[in-house]
């Protein structure tokens, strides 16, 4: 499963359990619903392991990260996955925010290269 | 049957309290079934409750936690989005001095509230003859030769938004005159609202225009003079001469025909060579002299490259030989066979002969003497000159000679500002018909757009267009380019030209 856009692109491999985001994310509101239901569903699919692969992720509105964090909640409460959250240091709002899910999920593992 | 004894069938006092103690006790244990059934849902109910605010708590909590995040991320976001729109802004402005220190002419910017002198590259300090940290905090009115001045520049910038290439007078820090050409901008610098001026020094030109405009009011005295008694040069008949050495020319029907341009390399030759030849192939009789003494050409593009030149321009301005002796005639070398004929009167390319020319000077008279007696000699229909680019005496004289001018051009800035002196000087010396001829047309731009814009601006004919094309401009040694390849659109327009010019020059012996 994948939406890609011209600015940005949210793809899902149910093989290997990993969601992996890249480009800008400037949409707004109910602009996010394609991409909030891509994440529920791979977190429907109730792996034991859930990646989510942001590493190339540039940029990430607070809409964008409001739809993450209804993501990490999503898993949080089916109680069923260990969540990896997969950073990079190239975009500096990654390691000051991403840190933040934790606090909806103590057991994320972020993991920032 | 003893008294107290109930009959039978009838229900005795006794037996009615029995059964009313016994639904008392049914009503006591439905009422105590009641109250446990209402303990335990009462109990469930307050279970339910708790569960329900532990959910509500939890989503509370999530949410705060959410909006925390969300406001965290905002505040980072917004603050690196900030520092990157700094710093974009710093390179901007870096990037702004950079290119406008490296750009070869005076720049400088003013701040709009004041006038004040915010930034001068070094090359208007070099202008105003100052280094340019001398000129900051001056302000910008204190450069103009007349302050005044800058009231329509303002103005104009106001109204449109930009100012193109107006001619101001500004003045050196030493208080002497400087001609400059000014364009301005609109200009947010330093985040202030600021003016782009960008400056070129036209002061030589300026001194050049006036020096020229002089030497055409002199020019135009002496002919006035001289031609009180006797009717000017104009080419044909039998003109006296008696303003250019009171030469005679009884030779009748030889129209004069002058390719000019302000500048060089602009394909004037080339024009003036494949006329020539088209011309010829209507079975006249030309001839072409190139007065191009500083650098001539037009013995190659007729076919005389390498060949041995006994006698040239040169020689005879010098007085070093006859008219007799210089015409070659190079039908031959014209690529096709024509029925008419074709002679050159060529400059020298030998340098010393170039040199000596222009450094001994010459009798100008000469040169237009040698018009009349060539025409007469070989009994031309038509005596092509190809002169010099820019105005200078020979150009002068020559403009005063013939009977139609074709000042070619090309389409771009330069030659645009360079034609509308060459166009005002040859309105001034009375040229009998003056047309203008566009070359190197970039396909992109509309012929007709640009007819009609060159037509608006000198007011003249435009005679013909010629569109861009290598093959033209790049030499042909295998003859002359329209008659060899006479369908191409250059060609059909030249074919034009010489049918226009055959008619103007007709039109002009009648008037």
């Amino acid at each position: 499963m994948e939406i890609v856009h011209a600015d940005y692109e949210v793809r899902y491999d149910e093989a290997s359990s990993i969601v992996i985001c890249k480009g800008s994310f400037r949409l707004h509101g109910e602009e996010y619903k394609p991409v909030l239901d891509l994440l529920l569903k791979a977190a429907d699919a109730r792996p034991a392991l859930l990646t989510l692969d942001v590493r190339e992720l540039q940029f990430l509105n607070s809409s964008g990260i409001n739809t993450l964090s209804k993501f990490i909640l999503h898993v949080r409460n089916h109680k069923a996955s260990q969540v990896v959250v997969q950073g990079s240091a190239r975009f500096p709002w990654q390691e000051k925010s991403l840190i933040n899910l934790q606090r909806l999920l103590p057991a994320l593992k972020l993991e920032i290269a | 049957m003893s008294t107290g004894q109930a009959a039978p069938g009838a229900e005795t006092p006794r037996d009615e309290l029995a059964a009313a103690a016994e639904a008392l006790r049914r009503r006591i244990e439905e009422l105590e079934q009641e109250k446990r059934d209402l303990e335990v849902m009462l109990e469930t109910a307050t279970e339910h409750a708790d569960h329900l605010a532990a959910d509500l708590e939890q989503e509370r909590n999530d949410l705060a936690t959410m909006l925390a995040m969300t406001t965290e991320h905002a505040d980072t976001v917004e603050d690196e989005l900030h520092e990157s729109a700094a710093a974009a802004l710093l390179k901007s402005a870096r990037q702004l001095r950079m290119i406008v220190e490296a750009t070869p002419a005076p720049v400088l910017i003013s701040r709009r509230a004041d006038a004040e002198i915010v930034y001068a590259n070094t090359m208007t300090g070099t202008l105003l003859g100052a280094p340019s940290q001398e000129l900051l905090g001056r302000r910008v009115p204190e450069l103009y030769f007349d302050p005044v001045d800058r009231v329509p520049l303002l103005k104009a910038l106001e109204d449109q938004g930009f100012v193109d290439h107006q001619e101001v007078r500004f003045k050196r820090l030493d208080g002497s005159l400087v001609w400059v050409d000014v364009s301005l901008r609109p200009l947010d610098f330093n985040e202030e609202p600021s003016i782009l001026s960008a400056l070129h020094d036209i002061t030589e030109r300026k001194e050049a225009e006036q020096r020229l405009q002089q030497q055409v009011d002199e020019l135009r005295l002496e002919l006035e003079e001289t031609s009180q008694s006797s009717a000017l040069a104009r080419s044909t008949g039998t003109t006296r001469f008696h303003n250019l050495d009171a030469a005679v020319i009884e030779h009748g029907s030889t129209r004069l025909i002058a390719f000019h341009s302000f500048r060089g390399g602009n394909g004037k030759s080339s024009i003036a060579a494949n006329v020539a030849g088209l011309l010829a192939a209507r079975g006249q009789r030309i001839g072409v002299i190139d007065a191009d003494l500083q650098s001539p050409g037009m013995h190659v593009l007729l076919g005389q490259a390498g060949k041995k030149i006994d006698h040239t321009l040169n020689d005879y301005l010098l007085g070093n030989c006859g008219i007799h002796q210089l015409a070659i005639d190079v039908t031959a070398g014209l690529g096709q066979p024509v029925p008419g004929q074709l002679f050159l009167v060529p400059a020298s390319v030998n340098p010393g002969a170039m040199a000596q020319v222009l450094s001994q000077g010459y009798e100008a008279e000469r040169l237009t003497q040698s018009f009349h007696e060539l025409a007469k000699l070989l009994q031309l229909d038509v005596l092509l000159i190809d002169t010099h680019p820019g105005l200078n005496e020979e150009a002068l004289l020559t403009m005063r000679a013939v009977q139609t001018l074709i000042v070619v051009l090309r389409p771009d800035a330069q030659d645009f500002e360079g034609t509308g002196v060459t166009v005002q000087v040859a309105r001034q010396l009375e040229v009998p018909h003056l047309m203008l001829m566009v070359n190197q047309l970039p396909a992109t731009d509309q012929l007709q757009a640009v007819r009609a814009r060159v037509e608006q601006t000198f007011n003249s004919e435009v005679a013909a267009i010629l569109p861009q094309a290598a093959e033209f401009m790049t030499f042909d040694h295998d003859g002359l380019f329209a008659l060899r390849h006479a369908g191409h659109p250059i060609s059909v327009a030249l074919q034009h030209l010489s049918t226009r010019l055959m008619g103007a020059t007709a039109q002009v012996q009648l008037s």
